[in-house]
């Protein structure tokens, strides 16, 4: 007798409707064993969803990837709103405690979900407190099964701004107020210390549901939780990439992946990019392709600097928009100064940017300018190191190639004509190289990073001088002379000196005298001479300068017989090496017959007469020749003005030559005010430790020091000494400015010595009016003025603040007395690097030297020159924090 | 208990990688609807369940058929452990009717916290199933605690996959017809 079970499934692999029949049949007589079978079928036939799958389908076992309907913590999954690269949102129902919608986030895989939700249950109150009606609240954290972590925040209806703005056809005030709105509630934010750090458009939603737009930010203070819980640096890049924000908004700071230097600011420059697409429709890095670059398009990107202005990227796009006049102007400037690359020239604060804005729909001037020429230089270069380092080692690997191609087939085939058009096209690549590494002499690569160039330039040095593929003996003479001057331009002037002299004698076996190339090659040598330090030391290199101009005068008389251009240059290259070794006279009266010449071609050379006329200066200054020396200086600035390709490096030197003649002349001031700007120029654009910034900050301290600021010419003289030694030439220069800045201790002593004296003096005058008086008021701001010479700006500003307190007490009415106090107060907090407070105290006295005094009082003097120092102080600092290499 | 020279079958060392990632979504599925806060467990305690079935891989070799089983029989105690201790705290002595009318796929369904009651009940008919139906009852433990398919049960129990499959129909709707008369 067979059982149920057997019945049972035979009759279920039957037909449905024959299975009773069969039931029937099989259990014969036994009623009881059919009514159990014929039951169990009638159960089978309902039980479809029981245990119908017991396997476990593939996507359920795969690592906890939640579905919709799946449950975490009181939260159910209804639907997947979005997916990003920090995970997925959902909408989710909460159960408990209140029964509500919600947006539920689950981060991806990587994170340290401990260490995320710690973080949280850490920063809860802060997020908590975050009750802006555009600022969706975040309610909860927890983790998924999986181990991921999860934030469960304000369900926000809406769609992304920018999406929003298109779909409605937002006016420009429109989209302008909109925008508004959202920095208010950043702005509201950042003054409760979160930092967005992600803001996008997908995390900024707006909906119209109410009438006007209303804009919700998500997800405020979510980056941080996540960014700051990355499992490891590790996982973090294979993972997550460098960084977790969206590159398209991420400012450069936060691109670097250096989330140390993201502050408020960053937001900023997100809010710049979504400024900038509410305008325009497009981000401004939309098209920035470094993959597969011509070198047309390097050079485009060389000529590139800053993001295209709002309007001017509108014109192109989309011409008939109404909004270009609108746009043009005060909202440009807004924008892309919200997109500095660097922080510090940036909107400060959030707040900053949405006022401006306001003040822009309010027709009323705003901060924001188009960059100053110096700023939008630095930006150039920055932004282009990349494109001019692409472009040399493209350009050597041309070079390489077209050597490499010429000899191969020289010797293979000795088919003249294609070698003859080879070496042409190594000649011509040869000049294009040349200009390439010109571009990166400082005088074009103003401020960059050096280490780049450097790079380059030793792969370039090992490609020309490489003997496998030797170019023509005239393109290496020019190659490596351009290669000296850029290492020469760049201070390394040993490197300079063997290269110039390679090019040298290449060129005594193989250039033809009358080779225009003779008059670089001569003076390039002749100029890494001068400049090696290690070879200024002994006269021989001197001597050989001497030598090598010689040589070229002669050549000059052979070939250009005088009044010739050339025969002038030669002379005034001459009449420097004579100046180098000292030989005044001689060398001014070569000037003088130089300059002469230059004067009577029919066609002067600018350029050489300004080389010119810049030795005679020189020698001048030297000789004490301080009348011809000025005059000279008029000439040498007007000629210099002319010049159609100056370029910021001659400029400098030239601004270093009028300093020490005013120096000289004893306008110590007037030296002051080029040195506040010249030494930050010359930092930026030659380099903190380059001999030319040694020079102009010894120049600098031998200013101060003549008009009598011991302190100050201490100062500059370390500044030039600590300059000095990091530089290419360290010692031996370092060793020429410690003897500057012994002749400053001097001073500086005497100022120790006069302190006592001054303190005794103070207590006289106090033993004769305890409550004191006029006399004990001059007698404080004397030790205070000490107290700043010797750098105890504590005690000087002390000093100064009772003396002030004093003559207040004493004059009601501020007076020119009042104003003495105030310099020494604000000298004393420059001093201790208070920029901000020195600007107040500075501010007050300026403003009553001006309401009290004519033009021409020395206070009036004083007050401008202390507030230039700490303009150029805030400038230097701002200078110092700017990301060096966004 | 099957026979252990089942043990080189091919295809069982993916099997002891099955029940891990089963035992896994169970415990997963288990876990999610802790109160938020306890979540943070959820990754320990899946652990210390893949630590259960570890420690009864040590005794026999982790691709036999001693392990699928050991495995099973590991997560069925995970469940009803999990069951009792929630339903303690959850309610004493209500009596409710259960409906074992549908949603109830797997046993990661019947870990969920909607069916939560319902795992002992199960348990309780499986019991009953083995006093009349020993075969049946182990094919139901391998294909709803293991996760195993008719095929991987079938050579897990040295039968062929007919015989499976009808033991397998039979104990369903054997234990559905159970569960609903209880």
């Amino acid at each position: 007798m067979p059982d149920a079970k057997e019945i049972f499934a035979d009759a279920l692999e039957l037909p449905p409707d024959s299975r009773e029949a069969f039931v029937r049949a099989r259990c014969d007589t036994d009623a009881t064993l059919a009514h159990n079978v014929l039951e169990l079928l009638r159960v089978h036939d309902a039980s479809a969803e029981f245990l119908h799958a017991p396997t476990l389908s593939a996507d359920r076992l795969a690592a906890g990837d939640e579905q919709i309907g799946d449950s975490l913590g009181p939260y159910t999954l209804r639907a997947l709103l979005g997916e990003g690269g920090y995970g997925r949102v959902y909408r989710a129902t909460q159960r408990e405690p209140i029964a509500r919608e919600v947006a539920l986030k689950i981060i991806k895989l990587g994170m340290d979900t401990r260490r995320v939700t710690q973080r949280f249950e850490a920063e809860r109150q802060t997020l908590a407190r975050l009750d802006h009606p555009a600022v969706a609240t975040i309610f909860d954290a927890g983790s998924t099964p999986a181990g991921r972590p999860y934030f469960a925040m304000e369900l926000v209806a809406g769609e992304p701004v920018t999406d929003f703005a298109q779909r409605t056809t937002l006016s420009l005030d429109a989209r302008l107020h909109l925008f508004i709105s959202i920095c208010r509630a950043v702005q509201y934010c950042h003054q409760r210390g979160v930092i967005h750090r992600d803001l996008k458009p997908a995390n900024i939603l707006v909906s119209d549901t109410t009438g006007a737009p209303l804009a919700k930010i998500i997800d405020f203070g979510i980056a941080k939780l996540v960014e700051d819980s990355s499992a490891s640096s590790l996982t973090r890049l294979t993972i997550e990439g460098p960084f977790l924000g969206t590159p398209e908004y991420a400012s450069p700071e936060q691109a670097s992946g250096d989330t140390s230097r993201v502050d408020t600011r960053s937001d900023v420059y997100a809010l710049g990019v979504i400024l900038y697409e509410l305008l325009t429709g497009t981000t401004p890095r939309a098209a920035a392709q470094w993959g597969h670059v011509s070198y047309a398009a390097l050079q485009k990107l060389i000529a590139a600097h800053e993001p295209i202005a709002p309007a001017t990227l509108l014109r192109q796009r989309n011409p008939r928009s109404r909004d270009i006049t609108r746009i043009t102007g005060p909202l440009d400037w807004i924008t892309l100064r919200a997109l500095a690359t660097d922080p510090a020239q940036r909107y400060q604060s959030v707040a900053d940017l949405a006022d401006d804005l306001e003040r822009a729909l309010a027709h009323q001037p705003v901060t924001a300018a188009p960059h100053n020429a110096a700023y939008r230089a630095r930006v150039f270069l920055r932004r282009n190191r990349l494109a001019v380092g692409v472009a040399s080692i493209v350009l050597l690997g041309v070079l390489a190639t077209a050597a490499g191609t010429t000899y191969g087939l020289l010797q293979a085939r000795k088919q003249e004509q294609i070698a003859r058009d080879q070496l042409a096209r190594a000649d011509a690549v040869g000049t294009v190289l040349k200009d390439a590494l010109k571009a990166i002499t400082p005088e074009a690569a103003q401020g960059r990073d050096t280490a780049l160039v450097k790079q380059l330039l030793e792969r370039a040095e090992a490609s020309i001088t490489d003997t496998q593929t030797p170019l023509p003996a005239t393109v290496q003479v020019e190659l490596r002379t351009t290669l000296a001057q850029v290492y020469l331009s760049l201070g390394e002037s040993a490197r300079s000196t063997t290269l110039a002299r390679s090019a040298y004698e290449l060129a005594t076996t193989s250039l033809p005298d009358t080779d225009p190339l003779w008059h670089t090659v001569t003076g390039n040598y002749a100029k890494a001479l001068a400049e090696d330090h290690s070879s200024n030391l002994n006269s021989a290199a001197k001597q050989e300068i001497v030598r090598l101009f010689e040589e070229a005068l002669a050549r000059a008389n052979r070939n250009a017989p005088p009044p010739s251009r050339d025969v002038a240059v030669a002379m005034s290259d001459l009449a420097w090496a004579r100046y180098q070794t000292h030989r005044f006279p001689e060398a001014l009266q070569l000037l003088q017959d130089a300059l002469a010449m230059h004067d009577d071609l029919g066609v002067p050379d600018l350029r050489a007469r300004v080389h010119c006329q810049w030795v005679y200066v020189a020698v001048c200054i030297d000789l004490s020749m301080v009348d011809e020396a000025f005059t000279g200086m008029r000439r040498l600035q007007d000629d210099f003005a002319r010049l159609p390709d100056s370029n910021p490096v001659d400029e400098l030197l030239l601004q270093g030559g009028v300093t020490r003649l005013l120096t000289r002349a004893n306008r110590t001031d007037d030296a002051r005010d080029i040195f506040t700007t010249l030494i930050p120029r010359a930092r930026e654009i030659l380099g903190p430790s380059h001999p030319e910034t040694v020079k102009i900050l010894v120049y600098a301290g031998e200013n101060e020091a003549r008009a009598g600021n011991t302190a100050a010419s201490f100062a500059r003289y370390a500044e030039a000494h600590e300059a000095a030694l990091a530089g290419p030439s360290g010692r031996e220069s370092a060793l020429q400015i410690e003897r500057l800045m012994t002749n400053a201790v001097y001073d500086y002593a005497s100022a120790c010595a006069a302190e006592p004296m001054a303190r005794a003096h103070l207590a006289d005058a106090l033993a004769n009016a305890p409550q004191g008086d006029a006399v004990v008021a001059s007698r404080l701001i004397t030790l205070a003025r000490l107290c700043n010479t010797l750098r105890r700006w504590d005690e000087g500003l002390q000093l100064a603040h009772e003396s002030l307190a004093l003559r207040e007490r004493l004059f009601r009415i501020p007076s020119v007395e009042h104003v003495a106090c105030m310099i020494h107060i604000a000298h004393a907090h420059l001093g201790l690097g208070e920029l901000d407070l020195a600007y107040v105290w500075a501010a007050r006295a300026d403003a009553i030297t001006r309401e009290r005094t004519s033009p021409g009082n020395p206070y009036r003097e004083s007050c401008e020159q202390l507030l230039a120092r700490i303009f150029a102080a805030q400038t230097q600092r701002e200078q110092q924090t700017a990301p060096s290499d966004p | 208990m099957p026979a252990p020279d089942d043990a080189n079958q091919p295809g069982m060392s993916d099997l002891s990688q099955q029940v891990y990632a089963q035992l896994r979504a169970i415990a997963q599925a288990r876990l999610a609807h802790e109160r938020p806060g306890h979540t943070l467990q959820a990754t320990a305690l899946v652990h210390e369940a893949l630590m259960r079935v570890d420690r009864a891989a040590q005794t026999v070799d982790a691709a036999s058929p001693q392990f699928i089983w050991a495995a099973a029989q590991a997560m069925r105690r995970i469940l009803i452990e999990h069951a009792r201790t929630r339903n303690a705290t959850k309610r004493g002595g209500d009596f409710k009717r259960l409906s074992w009318s549908g949603g109830i796929a797997d046993v990661a369904d019947l870990a969920s916290e909607e069916h939560s009651d319902k795992i002992e009940a199960l348990d309780a008919a499986i019991v009953r199933l083995e006093e009349h139906d020993e075969r049946a009852a182990r094919v139901v433990r391998l294909r709803f605690f293991a996760g195993l398919s008719i095929d991987q049960t079938a050579r897990a129990m040295d039968m062929s996959p007919r015989t499976a499959k009808r033991d397998w129909e039979y104990a369903r709707t054997w234990l559905l017809r159970e569960l609903r008369a209880t």
